[in-house]
């Protein structure tokens, strides 16, 4: 019986967490980013990345989407079983291999395509392969046709839930802020993934929009059996909705629990408020 | 509302007067027994008959508007639904508009010098198109694409010459050709940022003239190739003296030989292949390859977080670019029997590229009239020979002053509209 096989090792494997981040550091010359970071996210689950600006928030997530090489250290992300190591992959396989998407902190959307367009493509790799390169497309098969409206209604439905379907023949760059971060959520589950990186959502967002955003983060985990990590300053959503908080401080890991434990944590309150406390 | 009037009376009134204006040139002079004749009646007939197309054609997207459910696209019907449905309106317009260009030679009037500029027109209709991909929808500078309508022509001249290859084979050769170089040259380049391939395309172009003057033992160096093989029609030959094997045209359809018939014929192969590029590339521009292009134009970051691997799409692009300018090349050596490197300048690549800028940057009807306005202009300009290029360059900027966006503004379509067939419905 090899290793593989063994009953204990399979339970240990189903209970493994979605990622798993080890050992991380990202050096910038001699700026050190983050620093000897281990952490991880179970799926189904929303975990928090909290810290004041520069504690390597973004820095973390662009080596967990592939936009950074990774000075040192592994990433692992758990998918139908299979460990997969994301330090070994290219960057354009983040999302189709190992199942992640991700928004950004100053919102990246295509301006002139318009909302569905957007949306479309996330679907970019079922589409592409259902008009096999160009050919099924250029002749429009009847499998292509049917590839592609069911491509339609997923990106119909996703700007349903995200409340912009009245402006799917937009152009994104019309929209405003609040609705343009709501499209790169979207956007982003249309690649239909396993961990969701949510870099500052509700910045820049009136209390009525962030108060929407909350309710609809909060259900997405078990709707879509998916991970979310969320890097957030408004704590407010960050303690409302997260089961899991870790703080960084100078690309490090200064604390880690459920938000309550985190809001007691002392390390935590001088990280935020300076010696004074 | 207003917005919509403005677009209305555009297309109604606008375009039909454009169209004529460009076209009055050659209709207000007729060549008589005795002489030119002016006939100042002519342009008035082509500017009725446009606005009673687009009347026409409105009425009928109306009526399919109000026949067709509005309201059906939530829910599964949607799936029953052809996504790329097209109105019918827009469909009859189409078809009007092909017929009237296939039967432009045929119409009293029209004599040898207007179907000869129609055919330049047309070569840089398909020369537009390319590029088009390229830096419209790619977002990729290329300034030397005249390297490869360079390699196209010479491609097929050189082959048809070593081997004997035929016009019709010469078409697939020399794209395929432009688009080898285009992978070799693009490989390297794409895999770094875009803004180096305008570089490296400059080169590329000013290379290739190069080698084509001074490799004279193959290229015949600054004079040139000649004799290559005109286009026959499945073996029916337009020349006055057929090969052996070949039937001529004028025999076969017992009348006199005149070298209209070939140029008549030339017309109609450059049409019929702009009108498929044409069709093509709108298919294409909706299939998630034309979509995926201009995301990547948008935002290459935000576009490598869904998954796209960027240099495969860019190279892909580039190659779909290179192999039109492949096949404008061989078209265009078959047509002038003889080229020289003199015809692959970098005053070409930026006409062309003038063309795509002044179309609007990815819009297709944009380079149709560009490609119009760009090769008719100096056409019109001539009797003006010493200011030509002064007034040139002074409508240009006056165009994209007036219309930055240039000619065309191409609107995003409405994919959820055009899956219900309510394409062309006027937003109000
Ligand atoms: N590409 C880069 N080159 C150099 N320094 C960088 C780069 N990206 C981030 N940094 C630095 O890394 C530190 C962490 O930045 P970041 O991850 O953006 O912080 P946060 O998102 O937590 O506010 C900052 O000091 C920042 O200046
Ligand atoms: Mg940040």
């Amino acid at each position: 019986m090899s290793l593989v096989d063994c009953p204990a090792v399979q339970a240990v494997t189903a209970a493994a967490p979605l990622l798993r981040v080890e050992h991380l550091t990202m050096r910038f010359g001699g700026l050190v980013a983050v620093n000897d970071l281990s952490l991880s996210a179970a799926a189904g689950q929303i975990t928090a990345v909290i810290g004041p600006n520069g504690a390597g928030k973004t820095t973390l997530f662009n080596c967990l989407t592939g936009f950074y090489r990774p000075s040192a250290g592994q990433l692992w992300l758990q998918r139908d079983g299979q460990p997969i190591p994301l330090h070994r992959l290219h960057r354009h396989q983040f999302a189709a291999r190992a199942g992640i998407a991700r928004t950004f902190q100053n919102i990246r959307l295509f301006g002139q395509l318009s909302v569905l367009e957007n949306v479309l493509v996330g679907l970019h790799r079922p589409l592409m392969r259902a008009s096999l390169g160009c050919v099924a497309g250029m002749l429009r098969l009847k499998s292509f046709r049917r590839a592609y409206a069911d491509g339609l209604m997923t990106a119909v439905q996703l700007l349903e839930e995200v409340d912009l379907l009245a402006d799917a023949a937009r152009p994104a760059e019309e929209l405003s802020y609040g609705a343009q971060r709501r499209l790169e959520i979207a956007r982003a589950l249309a690649t239909n993934p396993r961990l969701l990186c949510l870099d500052e959502p509700a910045a820049g967002l009136n209390p009525s929009e962030g108060k929407a955003l909350a309710s609809y983060l909060r259900a997405l985990p078990t709707r879509r059996q998916l991970g979310i990590l969320l890097i957030e300053h408004d704590m407010g959503l960050v303690m409302g909705i997260s089961d899991q908080v870790i703080v960084l401080d100078h690309g490090q890991k200064i604390a880690e629990g459920t938000p309550a434990a985190v809001q007691q944590n002392p390390a935590v309150i001088k990280a935020y408020l300076g010696e004074a406390v | 509302m207003a917005m919509a009037c403005k677009s209305w009376l555009l297309r109604v009134i606008g375009w039909p007067l454009l169209l004529t204006l460009l076209a009055s040139p050659f209709l207000l002079l007729q060549m008589g027994a005795n002489g030119l004749v002016y006939r100042w009646y002519a342009p008035l007939w082509l500017l009725a008959a446009l606005v009673g197309g687009q009347l026409l054609s409105i009425a009928l997207q109306r009526l399919h508007v109000a026949l067709s459910d509005t309201k059906l696209w939530r829910g599964n019907r949607l799936r029953r639904l052809s996504p790329m449905a097209k109105g019918w309106g827009q469909r009859l317009g189409g078809m009007a508009l092909i017929l009237l260009l296939l039967a432009l030679p045929f119409l009293p009037g029209v004599g040898r010098y207007p179907i000869d500029l129609a055919t330049s027109v047309l070569i840089y209709v398909l020369l537009g198109l390319g590029l088009t991909i390229v830096v419209g929808w790619a977002g990729l500078l290329d300034l030397g694409y005249v390297a490869f309508y360079a390699l196209g022509a010479y491609g097929y001249a050189l082959a048809n010459q070593l081997w004997g290859l035929s016009f019709w084979w010469g078409l697939p050769f020399s794209a395929l050709i432009a688009a080898v170089a285009a992978l070799l040259v693009g490989l390297p380049v794409l895999r770094l940022r875009g803004d180096y391939l305008a570089i490296v395309t400059l080169g590329f172009a000013e290379m290739v003239r190069l080698v084509l003057i001074n490799w004279q033992s193959v290229t015949g160096g600054p004079a040139g190739l000649g004799g290559i093989a005109r286009p026959s029609l499945f073996g029916i030959s337009f020349s006055n003296s057929p090969n052996a094997g070949q039937i001529a045209f004028h025999e076969w359809l017992g009348v006199e030989f005149s070298t209209l018939q070939r140029i008549v014929f030339l017309y109609l192969i450059i049409l019929l292949l702009v009108g498929m590029v044409y069709g093509a590339l709108r298919r294409l521009r909706r299939l998630p390859l034309g979509l995926a292009w201009e995301a990547v134009r948008e935002d290459e970051v935000a576009a490598v977080s869904l998954g796209l691997n960027v240099t495969r799409l860019r190279l892909a692009a580039y190659m779909v670019g290179a192999s039109l300018a492949g096949i404008a090349g061989c078209f265009f050596a078959a047509r002038q029997g003889f080229i020289s490197p003199e015809s692959f300048t970098f005053n070409e690549s930026v006409l062309v590229l003038a063309v795509v800028v002044l179309g609007g940057l990815g819009s297709q009807a944009g380079v149709v009239l560009a490609a119009m306005l760009l090769v008719l202009l100096p056409e019109l300009l001539r009797d003006l020979a010493d200011y030509r290029l002064l007034l040139f360059g002074a409508a240009i900027v006056w165009v994209m002053v007036k219309r930055p966006g240039g000619l065309i503004r191409q609107p995003r379509p409405d994919l959820l509209a055009a899956a219900q067939g309510r394409v062309g419905e006027e937003a109000s």
